[in-house]
């Protein structure tokens, strides 16, 4: 035993938009976090009613009984004409919404939902309800499914992977959305200690009721000829999800949270980093995880050029990685951290990333743990230290923001984009700052900028006075005073980059979150949104036993 | 009708910012919101007050001068300010107390309070002419009536301990004021335009052909 302790990876590297738009799923994502502890406490699935038409019209009612606690998700479906279907969080109708809420629901629960659960944002709820989303269909593969099923025949696989989903869902509201719970009343309970665990489980739940759906109408139409949808062929399909600019302030906005989930993975990195030999055992887990990755990777398909070459180049990573722990030793001190060194010159950033995360597969024993670290234990609420001395603060700047002091913010095109919100869509939106009248409107989306105004302002003050003092005079810096302080405790919090730059992609920020989601087959529609899916490979409820709670992500290799 | 505390105070956090404050005191406030709604109070009619009352004016006129009593250049101080100023000068409660000056809408000023007893883990007594409150930062308990307006307020460490009040999970808004805070909100809002909409602001127009 060597002993040795490997370091943390720095945040001024891991931090930056380009590798934060690199990030992959891994043990420590949120459906794997949920689907291991489905598995392992053997929480039961039932769908309790199905009430639905030839058009897929009615409700269901699906109930999950965990060790503590009931919850169940009504799901209302809703047939939409085609010329409705619309992926924008501003879309008044769905194929079908949905809502998870506490305990079971009685009548009178039925009625409530159905008159605000179809509306969504437009609805109201209550305490009961945890999590509200909607869903619509595929509308390529969606008939396609239907028509194969109802005729007796399984529908066709290449048309199946291409899209990969039968619906996409096109928000999921949850922490007190509309009238819903808060996540503080609930996070105490162990199901819900890690970020999106109720999330997570109403998209897991959608994925089964849309699979009963394609059956059910499969079946209305085909009658004794139609058949079900090869268990195989089910299990690949995920849920699809398109995700737009209203993600990417989120991660700005929770900095503490953010940095709970860079920072549980950085330390699971850590952890294997230290692992002073490998066995045959974990190596070989890491090679299966490496090879079965060769497929989720050449299934990724992205009809936008920045991400298609990223995945080319992810192809060629993952060669080169194989390549290098051919006749591997692993006998040899600390194997994993010299295989992240070499990484760090010999591939991509997505390459690199990629394999930080694989690296974690063979060690559940040293990572999973780590999940119960990743929500915020302040929800939000960071108090100034206004004892701290202005040449503290300075330095913390120094420390956490060098990268924004050293920006000219003089120049148009570092602050080319203002982040807003309009009054039109009431959502999140990126503008033309030099182009538009939206600067009176502009959201705090911009930290290295207002860290640099700060900075500025406190180093025209004596070295010696105190925060408390300096904000008396200067409340304009009080949000960005507040963010460095955050940073001393930390240190993955802030994204060290410009987010108003002319050349910031936002898509980058969505990937960010949605790697932690544990989502796959990031495919960005243009630089500010993105699809993606989740589940894809999952076990169904009833199939989820603790042999298969954990690997589903990755594809099994075919004989 | 009951809101969630995390609409209370997203709608704290919106109106604070549309009446002219700065996104860390509208940080505050919307913190300060949640703080009243966790334990019961609604503080969204003194909020709504309080941001018509200094709507427009200069918020310096409004902020604490430090001093014997720290009182407000323009004759009232403004809670949330003075609120920032005491929670940020909580160590300076382990030497003396502090008196301020005459406030406004005060009872969004004892959430500060709250939070600078937790920071020097002592209880903090607030005392004003019609009442008083006791906090340990976790508990508050409350004598007289929490609406007073306009009178000076004393904060001062004290060996008295609050008794624990449950936590409330609700909001119970003024539905009034919190139609006034909406006004106020949608001021964050941009105004759609011939020229964001050209821009592509939002990135993902139309109807979805998967």
């Amino acid at each position: 035993m060597s002993g040795r302790q490997a370091s943390l990876r720095d945040p001024s590297r891991i931090m930056k938009l380009a590798r934060l738009g690199s990030m992959h799923q891994s043990r420590l994502s949120f459906m794997r976090v949920l689907t291991r502890r489905m598995a392992c406490e053997n929480w039961k699935f039932a769908r309790t009613a199905f009430d639905m038409d030839e058009r897929g019209t009615g409700r269901a009612i699906y109930r999950i009984d965990c060790p503590d606690r009931t919850y169940s998700m009504v799901a209302f479906g809703h047939d939409l004409p085609d010329e409705m279907r619309s992926d924008r969080v501003i879309a008044e109708a769905w194929d079908a919404t949905f809502a998870l809420l506490d305990g079971v629901p009685d009548e009178t629960d039925i009625e409530r939902l159905a008159v605000n659960v179809p509306l969504q944002e437009a609805g109201r709820y209550s305490e009961r309800e945890l999590v509200v989303s909607r869903a619509n269909r595929s509308s390529r593969l969606w008939e396609h499914v239907v028509a194969a099923l109802a005729a007796g025949a399984q529908p066709d696989s290449k048309q199946l992977d291409a899209v990969g989903y039968l619906m996409r869902t096109t928000a999921v509201y949850g922490s007190g959305k509309f009238g819903a719970v808060d996540y503080a009343h609930v996070r105490r309970r162990p199901e819900f200690a890690a970020p999106f665990q109720a999330e997570m489980l109403i998209v897991y739940l959608i994925r089964a009721f849309v699979r009963d759906l394609v059956e059910h109408v499969a079946r209305c139409r085909g009658g004794e000829l139609a058949v079900a949808l090869d268990r195989g062929t089910a299990r690949k399909l995920g849920i699809g999800n398109a995700t737009g600019l209203g993600m990417a302030p989120f991660i700005v906005n929770h900095a503490a949270l953010f940095n709970s989930w860079i920072a549980a993975r950085e330390e699971a990195i850590r952890r294997v980093r230290s692992v002073p030999t490998a066995t045959e055992a974990e190596l070989a887990v890491f090679l299966d995880r490496l090879q079965r990755s060769e497929i989720l990777v050449r299934n990724w398909r992205s009809g936008h050029s920045v991400q298609r070459a990223k995945v080319e180049r992810l192809q060629v990573d993952l060669q080169l990685i194989k390549a290098r722990v051919e006749d591997w030793p692993v006998g040899e001190n600390c194997p994993w951290d010299r295989l992240v060194e070499w990484s760090e010159a010999a591939l991509s950033e997505e390459g690199q990333e990629c394999l930080a995360s694989l690296i974690l597969e063979p060690y559940g024993t040293l990572v999973d743990k780590l999940s119960e670290v990743m929500a915020d234990p302040s929800d939000g609420d960071f108090r100034i230290d206004g004892s701290m001395s202005v040449a503290e603060t300075c330095g913390l700047y120094r420390e956490h923001y060098g990268w924004a002091l050293n920006i000219d913010w003089g120049l148009p095109e570092e602050t080319a984009r203002a982040w807003y919100i309009s009054e039109e869509k009431l959502e999140p939106r990126l503008g033309e700052r030099h182009e538009e009248d939206i600067a009176d409107f502009e959201q705090p989306l911009s930290p290295g900028r207002d860290a640099a105004r700060a900075y500025a302002d406190l180093e025209r003050w004596a070295p010696n006075e105190t925060v408390a003092a300096f904000l008396l005079k200067h409340p304009e810096h009080r949000h960005v005073i507040r963010r460095v302080q955050v940073c001393r405790t930390a240190p993955y919090a802030e994204i060290h980059d410009n987010t108003i730059s002319a050349t910031m992609l936002p898509i980058d920020m969505l990937r960010a979150k949605l790697s932690f989601f544990g989502a796959t087959n990031f495919d960005p529609k243009s630089d500010r949104w993105v699809r993606i899916r989740m589940y894809a490979g999952a076990p169904y409820p009833g199939d989820l036993d603790s042999e298969n709670c954990e690997d589903w992500v990755y594809p099994e290799l075919v004989a | 009708m009951s809101r969630s505390l995390n609409e209370v105070e997203t709608i704290a956090w919106k109106a604070t910012r549309g009446a002219g404050y700065p996104w860390g005191i509208a940080e505050e406030a919307a913190a300060a919101i949640r703080w009243l709604a966790g334990r019961g109070i609604d503080g969204c009619l003194q909020l709504a007050s309080l941001l018509e009352r200094t709507d427009g004016s200069k918020l310096e006129d409004w902020s604490p001068d430090p001093g014997e009593v720290w009182s407000a250049p323009g004759g009232v101080l403004c809670p949330l300010m003075a609120g920032a100023a005491l929670s940020d000068h909580a160590r300076q409660l382990l030497q003396r107390p502090l008196e301020f000056g005459q406030m406004a809408s005060s009872v969004l000023f004892l959430p500060f309070a709250g939070w600078a007893a937790a920071r020097i883990g002592a209880n903090l007594q607030v005392t004003w002419s019609g009442g008083s409150s006791l906090t340990d930062g976790v508990g508050l308990a409350l004598q007289g009536d929490p609406g007073w307006d306009l009178c000076g307020v004393m904060v001062a460490v004290s060996g008295d301990v609050p008794e624990s009040c449950p936590g409330a999970s609700r909001a119970f808004p003024d539905p009034q004021a919190w139609d006034r805070l909406n006004e106020f909100a949608r001021r964050v809002h941009a105004p759609a335009s011939e020229t964001s909409r050209r821009f592509g602001a939002g990135g993902a127009d139309g109807i979805d052909d998967d």
